[in-house]
This record gives structure tokens, sequence and C-alpha cells, in this order.
């Protein structure tokens, strides 16, 4: 039952509108960047624009500081989101129906718990910043380049936005890293080191193994916002069967250039991988001083768009090299031009310590798996918010999904946890079927754990809870 | 004139000029000015070889094939002894001990005691073998007879103990090409017995034999490595160890030429250098190094040299003023011929021409190595076994971390640093083995341990930091590739330290933290704490949370750190305080059993700046309610110096405290019913 409630979350529609671009009466058409399904008739388009047109304004007579957030309607949620000045996306998503029995009839009952707020506006925020990795700011662009640029990456990208999959893990927006012992670590520095060192025109790199972020050298949120991306993106299809952009066949050995737009496909004398743009605070080595300025805000979790801290950015070049189970990410200046014996060069320093990297790694995440219990009955999920860590045992590959209310239950939980002032502490919730949510927070560290253990109350959920704070946090200082 | 090599090492290495028989005098040279000596003799007939005994008491002299002569020099007395076989002649005999002398003859070698005092030679052991020559080491006491026609089954005999010779396992030289028809093949002059990183080494110089398919070919003469125990470079390149063999000498590796023609041994330092007398230049070899090519396997694998083949650096002789004097048109210097066809190479390391009538030691030059040899990884593991090497390699370096060298490479600095470290935990496990003796298994049934040598220096991070690491966090960092390479370095120096197990000193840590601050690379330094790359410590935890100012997720980290080292709690309890978060610092006070020993006064001044009268109210009564309980009273001791608190509190809320009532109350009806 609970399962059928997530499924029939739907998109209804998304669009993209700035109202300065057609102020005049008769001119509400230019005001839509970008609407999406494109076989909306005009009329309709316009409707959904003016309809958030009057809410915007109508709210702001109320409160003009926090922006509108979400419009609840019998049958849809409307998600409002103002990224830069004058630019409103507004995500449209379909609640589920619930078929119930009233008055011996059958009777549509709409269920807008099922829709989370967090959660979706979560989903339009990583949407803006995905349009604005790979194409910049809106502002900087002209009406007509907005409406090509956005055709360009949400015509592919809203068919593939499994909204009925989104749970907590997309409030979080964190990053899984790979547990490495000490020595790996230093080992995988080296080669990191030797690498940008060897060619500055790189810079940043990024290392993942199997999905597993293993090193950044980005800033937390540019390195928040590529992952989303890449996962998203890059790794629902990163199998053989994804079209290598470029492979030296001379050395069988070597690994291959990749790339995540299909447009990016390099000729044959040079790669042409997609320019993304990164959020300016974090992609130089600025001074001291510079530094502490971007990195105050950085890791905030209600990111506020349309900063003027932010609005420049800086573009790099973005390359992936595939080379078994090891992804490296590299950031490479505009200037540099990818040319065959470039890559080849690339590829001649980074194929042999990459597999041997690839080697190291796999007995790293071998010991991870040893170590990290799998309790069939306990779901965990845990999020720092100073480093984007996220660890989550909720989505398993084999053990049983856990139910989508408890997953409601929970980011409604945290909802609720975030009010807690000082140093946080512990909530409780129970859902149908003698599941527990269970949750510690603190500033910076949420832990929610799902037990599905029959006949438990208030008391063993919580020794349950300590135990496994006991057994997960030994090394850190959580919850306090 | 007559030389004779009368020991191998070079203090005890004489020289004898004999001249007419003795008649005129016997001059005695050394390179020890108090073994230098001179005499004259009756010339009895041509000196076929003189020697005197390691302590100069006796000297022994052969004129005849079949006996020697001793005279003892204090009383010049004379005695002769002949060789036991009688129809053998003897090939060559040695001073093996102050009073113990061994004859190699054709037949056999005999060992005998010499008496002076009696005037006469006492038999000690003999063995019969035929033999063709011999080559005998002083230093290490170790005899090697070559047998066979093709003289290439050699016998080792070794003088250990005082008037004992011992007979040991016998092994052969394989040939390039076995000559046809069979005939001496192996030489005396091809064979050095020598010590390399303390190791009893025969080396065999093998040449094709003329007029052979392989002479045709033009085979490059090779130098194969014979030893007990084998070098087993570690699979990172970066050290090695002797790995037990049976304890029979075989062949463990081969030195490849690449040349023909005649050449000659030194051994210095533990290195083999070739002299090639037609090319006029010197190979220098280190049985250490990882051998070329996939050595994986492989017997003997291939050695080459360390650098290209080079001269020796010439050497100008000064000539005394008097020479100069008599022909002003005479240079006052004269530049010896290197390489000489009048040249005599000695071992170790000895070169005497004969014609100038000059003998030298040939030293290494430790300065010239950088220069020789281009990679510095290579360059820094030749400094590192040389004693003279120390300040050399520290000039390395300097130049190679402060990238003052046109290629320096960050996987150089790797490799360099792991030869470091690789030392220094080489040197750590011989203190500590030195320190406990040698195991019991030693003595047992398994092999004896390959013996480790001490290292002849090792640079500690002490070192690092003032002689390099200084300048190079001090310099400026402008550019990308600058800053990069700084943090690239000291990821490196943590790296190696830590891959071979030497700890990491705390300055590393932070040096490495500075600069990623320097950088901005607050995500990183994250990472690297995340992944305990770092250490933990107290000194540590403080760099953090004075971090926090510039990146407020430094806090947690420090917190993290603090947590980890088990022994911070009153630490933690500061951080908390530091940010005003009283109820946490109690609340964390009491899950570890630390209220007792809390500072009243400091929390409760906190408590009270921050303005918050609930929040002093709770750590007020917090206080008297442990008061109560350690010491059964509310009130503070006067110790403490609450007084001030106590006032704020009474002007607060008052003098009546519903605890200490409740308390009071409980206290006078538990007295009461007492």
């Amino acid at each position: 039952m609970s399962s059928q409630q997530n499924a029939g979350v739907e998109l209804c529609s998304f669009f993209i509108f700035n109202s300065t671009f057609g102020p005049r009466e008769g001119e509400e058409e230019n005001k839509i960047i970008y609407y999406h399904p494109p076989s909306a008739d005009i009329n309709s388009k316009v409707k959904d624009v003016g309809l958030v047109e009057a809410l915007v304004q109508f709210s702001r007579t109320f409160n003009s500081e926090s922006p509108l957030l979400s419009m609840q309607t019998l049958k849809q949620k409307h998600f409002f989101l103002e990224p830069e000045k004058d630019f409103f996306m507004t995500l449209v998503v379909r609640q589920p129906v619930e078929e119930v029995i009233r008055n011996n009839s059958p009777y549509k009952e709409y269920t807008p718990e099922a829709v989370q707020q967090s959660v979706y506006l979560s989903v339009l925020r990583h949407m803006y910043q995905m349009y604005r990795l790979l194409r910049g700011t809106l502002a900087a662009q002209s009406r007509e380049e907005l409406v090509r640029s956005t055709a360009e990456i949400f015509d592919s990208y809203v068919p593939v936005l499994r909204l009925q999959q989104r749970d907590i893990r997309d409030v979080y927006g964190g990053v899984r890293f790979l547990s490495l012992d000490r020595l790996a670590f230093l080992k995988l520095q080296s080669f990191v080191n030797q690498l940008e060192v060897l060619h500055p025109f790189i810079r940043h790199s990024v290392i993942y193994y199997k999905q597993h972020l293993t090193w950044s050298g980005l800033g937390k949120t540019n390195m928040g916002i590529i992952h989303w991306y890449l996962e998203t993106v890059l790794f629902p299809e990163c199998g053989p069967e994804r079209p290598a952009v470029w492979k030296d066949r001379t050395t069988p050995t070597s690994g291959v250039f990749m790339s995540t737009e299909a447009s990016g496909d390099g000729t044959d004398s040079f790669l042409a991988p997609p320019i993304v743009h990164l959020r300016k605070h974090n992609c130089t080595a600025l001074p001291l001083g510079g530094a502490a300025d971007g990195c105050s805000r950085d890791g905030d979790d209600s990111w506020n768009g349309g900063d003027p801290v932010e609005a420049t950015d800086e573009r790099a070049q973005l390359v992936l090299y595939r080379l078994r189970d090891v992804v490296v990410v590299l950031l490479v200046d505009l200037e540099v031009r990818l040319t065959l014996p470039l890559c080849r060069e690339l590829d001649a320093s980074m194929a042999g310590p990459v597999q041997e990297l690839s080697t190291l790694l796999s007995s790293a995440i071998n010991d991870d798996k040893s170590s990290g219990k799998d309790d069939g009955d306990t779901k965990l999920i845990y999020y720092n918010r100073c480093n984007r860590a996220q660890k989550s045992s909720l989505h398993g590959p084999t053990a049983a999904p856990v139910p989508s209310d408890a997953l409601q239950l929970m980011v409604d939980l945290r909802e609720d946890a975030l009010r807690f002032q000082g140093d946080g502490g512990a909530i409780f919730g129970r859902a149908m079927n003698e599941t527990w949510v269970a949750g510690r927070v603190n500033p910076n560290r949420e832990f929610f754990s799902v037990v599905q253990q029959k006949n438990m109350n208030l008391m063993d959920v919580n020794n349950e809870m300590e135990q496994l704070c006991k057994d997960q946090f030994s090394t850190i200082f959580f919850p306090a | 004139m007559k030389q004779t090599n009368s020991a191998s090492r070079p203090r005890s290495f004489q020289i004898f000029s004999v001249r007419s028989g003795g008649a005129t005098g016997v001059v005695v040279k050394s390179l020890d000015p108090a073994r230098n000596t001179s005499f004259r003799m009756e010339d009895r007939g041509p000196v076929i070889s003189i020697k005197y005994s390691p302590d100069m008491k006796v000297l022994a002299i052969q004129r005849a094939k079949t006996s020697v002569e001793f005279v003892n020099r204090d009383s010049e007395a004379e005695y002769s002894q002949s060789c036991r076989s009688k129809s053998a002649t003897i090939v060559d005999f040695f001073w093996v001990a102050d009073s113990e002398v061994v004859y190699v003859t054709d037949r056999g070698v005999e060992h005998y005691q010499v008496v002076p005092s009696r005037r006469q030679l006492k038999s000690l052991k003999t063995c019969s073998l035929s033999s063709n020559w011999c080559v005998f080491s002083v230093e290490l006491s170790y005899l090697l007879v070559s047998t066979g026609a093709l003289g290439n089954t050699l016998q080792p005999f070794a003088f250990r103990a005082a008037g004992t010779m011992t007979k040991l396992a016998k092994f052969d030289v394989e040939l390039l090409e076995a000559p046809r028809p069979a005939r001496l093949a192996l030489h005396c002059h091809d064979v050095t017995v020598c010590s390399l990183h303390g190791q009893l080494t025969v080396l065999a110089l093998l040449h094709a034999p003329p007029g052979s398919a392989a002479d045709a070919a033009g085979q490059p003469a090779e130098i194969r490595v014979h030893q007990a125990n084998k070098w087993v470079p570690s699979p990172d390149h970066s050290g090695g160890e002797w790995a037990n063999k049976d304890g029979s000498i075989s062949r463990t590796s081969t030195l490849q030429l690449n040349a023909r023609g005649n050449f000659a041994i030194s051994i210095i330092d533990n290195l083999v250098i070739v002299h090639h007398q037609e090319s006029k230049t010197s190979q220098v070899f280190d049985i250490t190094l990882p051998p070329a090519g996939d050595a994986a396997g492989v017997a003997a694998p291939l050695q080459r040299p360390v650098a290209p083949p080079a001269a020796i650096r010439p050497f100008h002789l000064r000539l005394s003023a008097g020479a100069a004097a008599l022909d002003a048109d005479e240079p006052a210097q004269l530049a010896c011929e290197l390489y000489a066809a009048t040249w005599v190479v000695f071992q170790p390391n000895i070169i005497i021409d004969a014609k100038l009538g000059c003998f030298w030691t040939l030293e290494l030059c430790a300065a010239a190595i950088p220069g020789a040899l281009p990679d510095p990884v290579a360059a820094a593991r030749l400094l590192l076994a040389r004693a003279a090497g120390r300040p050399v390699l520290l000039r390395l370096l300097r130049r190679l971390l402060l990238r003052q060298t046109e290629r320096a490479r960050l996987a150089d600095v790797g490799g360099v640093l792991d030869l470091l470290n690789e030392q220094t935990r080489r040197q750590q496990e011989h203190t500590v083995s030195s320190q406990m003796g040698s195991p019991v298994s030693a003595l047992g049934t398994s092999p004896p341990v390959a013996p480790t040598e001490p290292a002849p220096f090792v640079i500690t991070q002490s070192d690092l930091h003032s002689e390099v690491l200084c300048d190079l966090v001090s310099q400026q960092m402008g550019s990308r590739a600058d800053q990069r390479w700084v943090t690239g370095v000291l990821v490196e120096c943590v790296r190696s330290l830590t891959q071979h197990g030497v700890s990491v000193e705390h300055f590393l840590y932070e040096m490495l933290i500075n600069t990623l601050v320097l950088r901005g690379c607050f995500y990183q330094l994250q990472q690297l704490l995340q992944y305990h790359a770092v250490d933990d410590s107290k000194p540590l935890a403080c760099l953090l949370l004075s971090l926090q100012s510039v990146y407020p997720a430094a806090e947690q980290m420090a917190l993290d750190m603090l947590k980890r080292l088990g022994n911070a709690n009153e630490e933690i309890i500061e951080v908390m305080l530091a940010r005003n978060d009283v109820t946490a610092a109690l609340r964390y006070a009491r899950a570890n059993e630390m209220v007792s020993g809390l500072s009243a006064r400091k929390i409760l001044d906190v408590a009270m700046n921050s303005g918050d009268p609930d929040l002093f109210y709770t750590t007020f009564k917090f206080f008297e309610e442990r008061n109560y309980r350690t010491k059964g009273k509310v009130d503070f001791a006067p110790g403490e110096h609450c007084e001030l608190y106590v006032r704020h509190f009474n002007q607060l809320f008052g003098v009546t405290s519903s605890l200490r009532d409740a308390l009071e109350a409980g206290q006078r009806r538990d007295e009461g019913v007492l």
C-alpha cells in the first residue's frame, strides 16, 4: 500500500519564467523561458505562469523577507524557487491517489503527505544547480540564449527525474566517501599531486571508485553539485556500453575518456568535453582572507541563490577518465585544447598509477563491506554537513526496501529536529507496521535509523539507538 | 724492483723494494708511516716473494720453489720451512695471523704455526688438492684455491679461530664458454675476494675464450658475483635485505661490462669499480641496486653500471722543489697518465704506477655523485650508502625539494624520501636487534640470519626540517604550481614515513595543514583528517580549533580528534565553554563522570556572562547539587572562590534556595530518624 503511495507521484509540469521579459500586456508569452511538457498549449502555459506571478506578488504583501516555497491544491503541489532575481522555477507535482471506501462507495483521496516540501524543493534546487553548472547563471544570458540552453539541458533531464524515488538523500545531497586506510589514502594523494604537478593545467581533480568519492580537490559546494550531476547523468549508465569518446588503441590497458553529454563527443583530432561553471569561491587557491569569505558560506544547507558573492562563476572543462572501476574527474583550464597527443599524454601519466590504485581501492572496499554489518532490521542514514559525507543503508541492493511512510516520517522528523536549539538532541517517531524512526541530530551531523522489530517501545528504540551510535561513531564526537 | 702485496687491507699493505737481492737494501713503504721501514739483507739469490707478518715481527722470504725462509726482526735469527710434500712447489704463501702462515702448493694447502722463539714452524694441518693458483683476503681470512683443469673450481678455506683452518664447500665459476681443448680458463688476476655490505663476495671476471664462438660474436666480458647470501631488493626498490641461502657460495648476479679487453677491479665503500684500460674509463656497480629488466625469479639478475663509464679524475703529481730546480723547463706538476699500462691494481683500492714509482689509493668523491647521476633517486641511493654522502645528499635534497633543478618531479621526491626512510627504519631495526642480541633460533636449526650492517647515517625528520622544509614552506607560493608542489612534497614526506612505519613528527602535520589553509583548501584538509592521514594529537586539535574562525567546520574536526584521543575530556569541555554552550559542557561532564572535578568558578563565569538568567540558574543549581553529593552541603567550598556567583544568584533569584531547603529538610529528617 505504502509503496503505491509514492508510485503515484508524477510530474505535472516544470517551467522557468522571468516576468521582466514580458512586462506589457500581450507579451506574456515572452516571460516563459522553458516549459515542460512542451506539448502544452500556449494558453495553459501563460495561465500557469500568471498564477505563480500572482501568488508571488500576493505572498509578498504578507512577508517580504522569506520567499514563497510551495502551494498545495487538492490534486497538485507547486514548488517555487527564485534562484536568481526575477527568475522563477516552478515544479508541479501530482499527488498520489488512494482508493478508499467511504459510505460504501469507492472514493479517490489525494495524499499530500507523500509529496514533501523539503524533498521536492531540494530537487528543484538541484535542477537549478545542474543548469548553472553546465550553462552558467541565468542572468548572464539573453532570453533567446536561455530558451535554447534550458531546452538543451532540461529536455533530456526532466524525463529522467524519477520523482517517485526522491527522499531524504536528496534533501542532504551528500556524497558517499570510500573508507580507506591511511596509507591507501596517502598513496592516492601522492598520485593526485604527481598528476597535478605534472599537468598544471588541471585545476582540480576528483577521484571516484565505484561511485564512491575517494578524493575531491574541489570545494565542498562545487563537489556537491558535481557529485549530484554525475550521479544523475553519468553513473546510472556508467557501463561498458557507454561509448568511449576516445581511446588509445595502441595500448590496450589504458583507460577511456568519457563524456556526459551526447553532444560533447570529440572528433578524431581532439576531445570536446563539456564546460562546467564552478562557483568561484571554491575555484582557486585564494589567500586566507578571501577563502574565509567564501568558506563561511560553504556547506550552508539553506542555500540561497542570486547572492552577489556567487554571481560570477569560473569555467572549466570537465574531463572524465575511466579505467577499471576508477573514474578520474579532471577540471581543466579552458584554454587547453584536449588534442589527441595531450589525451595520450594524460593517459600515459594516469593509466599505470590508476591501475595500481584500483587494486588498492578494491581491497579497501572489501574491508569496508566486511566491517559495516548490515542489519536486516535496521536501516541507517548519516549525514555530516561539514564534509557532505553521507552514509546510507536505506537503499541496499539486496535488503528489503524501507516502507515509504517511514521514509516520509524521517523527512518530517528531520524538519522538526532542525528547530532544536543549541547542540541538538534526539527525536523519535513511529510509522505504521511496527516501524520506528529515530534520529540524533546536532547542528552539523544528522543520523536517522529505521528500526523494524516487533513489539518495541520507545525505551527499546532508544537503547537500540544508543548502541548504534556507540558502534558507528566511536571515532567522532557525535552525538555529544 | 719487487713489490709484493702482503695484505689486502690498505693499512697493512706494504711495498718492498728489493735492490740487488737485498744487499744494497730493502725499502718497505706503506700507507701507514709507522709501517715504513728499511733494512739490508744478504743477497742469496732472487727473491720470489717477501712478506712481513701482520705484527711485523717476522719477515718471510721466498727464494726457492719449495721453501720459505723466516727472519725474526729483533734477533735476525733465520730459519726455514720447506713444504711437506717433497715434489710439490709453492704457488704462494700468506700470513693468516701474527704467527700463522699458510703455504699453497700445487699439491695442497699447508697450515703452519710460526714459533719465532724456537726458530721453527709447527705444522697445524694440511689438506691435499691439486691447485692452479690462489687468492687470499686478509680482511676476511679467506683463501680461495683454484683446482681442476679449467681452474674454475674454487676451494675456499677459512681461518677464523686461531690455529684452525676450515675447508668450506667448493663451488664452480660458470665459464662463458669452456675452452677446447681444456686448458686453464680462469686466472688468478680474474678473481677478487672482497667484502660488500659485510657479505663475503667472490668476483670472477670472465672473458670469452679466444677463438671461441662467443669471442667471434664479440661477446663482452662480464663479472659474475658469487655470494653466500643474496641481496633481494624490495618491490618498491626503496631497499631490500640479504636473503639467506643454504650457506654455500653461488652466483647471485652478473655485472655487465659491455666491453672487452683488460680490466682491473677496485672495491671502494661497497662499490665495485671496474677499470677498463683500452677505453681509459671505469664503471661503477652497486650490487644492491634493483637489477635491470624483470628480475623476478632470475637466479643471477643482470646488473648495469650505476652511471655511464667515466674516467678517474686526473691526478697531478707535485714535484719536489729540488727536482724542479734541476731543470727550469720542467713543470712543477706532473700530470699522471691514467690507466697506464704500467698500472698495477691491488685490492681493495690501491693503484701502483710501477714506472712513476707512485702508489695511490682510489677514493670515491661523494660530492660528484649527483653530477654523474642525473636521476636523483639513483644518486640518493648511492649517497645513502656512503658515510661521506650525508652533506651531499642534503644538498641534493635541497635542490630537489626546492625545485632548483630543471626536472624536479614529485615521483622522484617520493622515491628519494622512500630511500631515506627505508634507511631510518633499517637503522631502527638494527638498533633494536643489537640491543636484544641475536635471536636464539639463529644458534639452532635455522640458517644464521644475515647480519644487518649499521647504516652509515640517517637523515631524520628534524634534519629535513632544518635543511629543507623550513625554506620550502617559507618561500613565496605565487603560482598554482608552486602551491601544489609544496603540498605535494609535504604529503610525500608523510606518505613515505607512514609507509615505512616511522612515526611522523608533529611539525610535518602542522606544515601540511598550514599550507592547505594558506591555499584555501579546507575541504582537502577535511579529507586528510577524515582518512586519519594525520595522527591525532592535542597540539593538532588546538591548531584546528584556531582555524575555526576561517573555517567553521574545523571545530568539528578538532572535537572528533579530541574524542579519539580519549584523554582530552577537559579540552572538550573547554571547547564547549568557548562557544558558550554551558549545558552541553555539563552534560558531557556528567556523561564522563567528571562532575566532581569540575571548576565551578569557570563554568559559572561563562553562564553569568551569557546574560541568560535561566542558564545561570540551571548551572548554579547543578553545582549546588554536585556540592551536596560530594560534600554533603549545597554551599561552595571557600577554596572554589564562588562568592561572586552566589551574590549574583541571590541578586537574581533571592537568597532562598528550594534545593537547599529540600535537601536540608531531608537531612534533618534522616538525622531525626537516626
